[in-house]
């Protein structure tokens, strides 16, 4: 026989109950992490669902751009087909005084920035949603350049400024880009080089380096000021300009650079500025020579 | 007088483009894509200028139908939008169109000039 109250029995009664009071600790534990499984479940769905949700939201804003960009322009084309058949056909046939004449001028040149800000609207939307790609072929450089510089010629016509492309004793190979985002970068640079230029015009050059072919755009603007030339590149970002004599010109839409640099780095380029204040800026943007076969 | 078919809904850019293209050409109008479409498969035209958001049907599915029947898969189309999209260009290129002309990137005279072009072009094979 054995005696309920030895000590052995106490130690293993005391065992006993310590490890059911463990166990108990265990089932409120199994418990608690039940719990915050499922609460860690509930906040998962509730943050896919707001994911969701953004996404879905991200995607009415894109089509909103696109939507409200078209309809933007509709108007806006034909007050641009309206105001160029009164200044070029009317006015010649009726006889318009050169007051109205500078008036409808101003209101054609505030209607094509129209245009341009929803097409810079459009393009951003589109940059920043991953949805630009380039179709990379082979581009002539030279030929691009010359061809923006004429289609910009009534800017720098009317400012009385020359635009030159400088053309290298040796042929330039062609770059491996794309077409039309190349000629988009010659326009929006060439332009901003013609708004901040002053009397000495503009000078387009190239600089064959071998894997890649930089080209040059100099103005002989104000300048930038140096703390300046980091934002440059930045969405709506506008230098102060206030001492161009040319300021009333140079509203633009701030989004030029932004979408240049984003096209130039997408066909596998670099975008850069050096500025000397009082002597003016050179934009220089690189891309990659076409590989030969 | 070579004829142009104008396949547009909004009545300001049919008396706009009418009023630009009459002197060189006939222009005949359809306001919607369905109208668009019997005009294609049905007449003879030196072009066909397309817009992209039609009632009824839109430009691309038009042009699909078009390009299923004889007179659809020789028609001479350039695209007339204000619509910039790549992507959708791109759909429009695979069935053959002669040029894309972005309403409020033409003047009247850079317009006519590539209608010109575009009813003079030899048609890709599709």
């Amino acid at each position: 026989m054995t005696d309920d109250s030895s000590p052995k029995t106490d130690i293993l009664e005391t065992t006993r109950e310590m490890l059911h009071r463990a166990e108990q600790e265990i089932i409120a534990g199994e418990s608690m992490l039940d719990q915050i499984n499922r609460e860690l479940y509930k906040k998962n769905v509730e943050l896919k669902k707001a994911n969701d949700e953004l996404k879905q939201l991200d995607a009415m804003k894109d089509q909103l751009i696109a939507v409200a960009s078209h309809e933007l322009r509709t108007p806006a084309s034909e007050v641009k087909n309206y105001l160029w058949m009164v200044l070029n056909k009317d006015a010649a046939k009726e006889g318009i005084g050169d007051l109205e004449k500078g008036h409808l001028q101003k209101a054609f040149q505030a209607n094509e920035r129209l245009i341009k800000l929803v097409n810079n609207i459009l393009d951003v939307s589109r940059i920043q949603g991953g949805k630009v790609q380039a179709d990379l072929k082979a581009v002539d450089l030279l030929k691009a350049a010359k061809q923006v510089v004429e289609e910009t010629a009534p800017l720098w016509q009317q400012r009385d400024l020359k635009v030159e492309v400088m053309e290298s004793a040796t042929p330039l190979p062609p770059v491996l880009a794309d077409q039309e985002k190349v000629l988009e970068v010659f326009t929006n640079l060439i332009s901003n080089a013609i708004k901040f230029s002053e009397k000495q015009g503009v000078v387009i050059s190239f600089e064959d380096l071998g894997e890649e072919v930089v080209t040059h755009i100099e103005d002989h603007g104000q300048g930038i000021e140096e703390e300046e030339i980091p934002h440059l590149f930045q969405r709506f970002y506008r230098a102060d300009h206030s001492l161009s004599s040319s300021n009333e010109q140079t509203g633009g839409t701030g989004l030029g650079l932004y979408i240049s640099k984003s096209y130039v780095e997408l066909m596998g380029g670099r975008v850069w500025v050096t500025s000397k204040r009082s002597k003016g800026s050179i934009f220089s943007f690189s891309l990659p020579v076409l590989e030969k076969a | 007088m070579k004829r142009i078919l104008l396949i547009e809904d909004e009545a300001d850019f049919q008396e706009l483009y009418r009023e630009i293209l009459s002197p060189s050409f006939e222009v005949d109008v359809a306001h919607d894509g369905e109208e668009g479409l019997a005009k294609i498969t049905g007449g003879e035209y030196a072009l066909v200028l397309l817009d992209v958001m039609l009632p009824k049907i839109d430009g691309l599915a038009l042009l699909k139908e078009a390009r299923k029947t004889e007179k659809g898969k020789r028609a001479k189309v350039a695209l007339l939008t204000n619509y910039r999209s790549e992507e959708i260009w791109k759909q429009f290129r695979e069935l053959g169109v002669a040029d894309i002309l972005v309403k409020s990137d033409l003047l009247p005279d850079q317009f006519l000039q590539r209608v010109e072009k575009a009813q003079g072009s030899e048609l890709e094979r599709l």
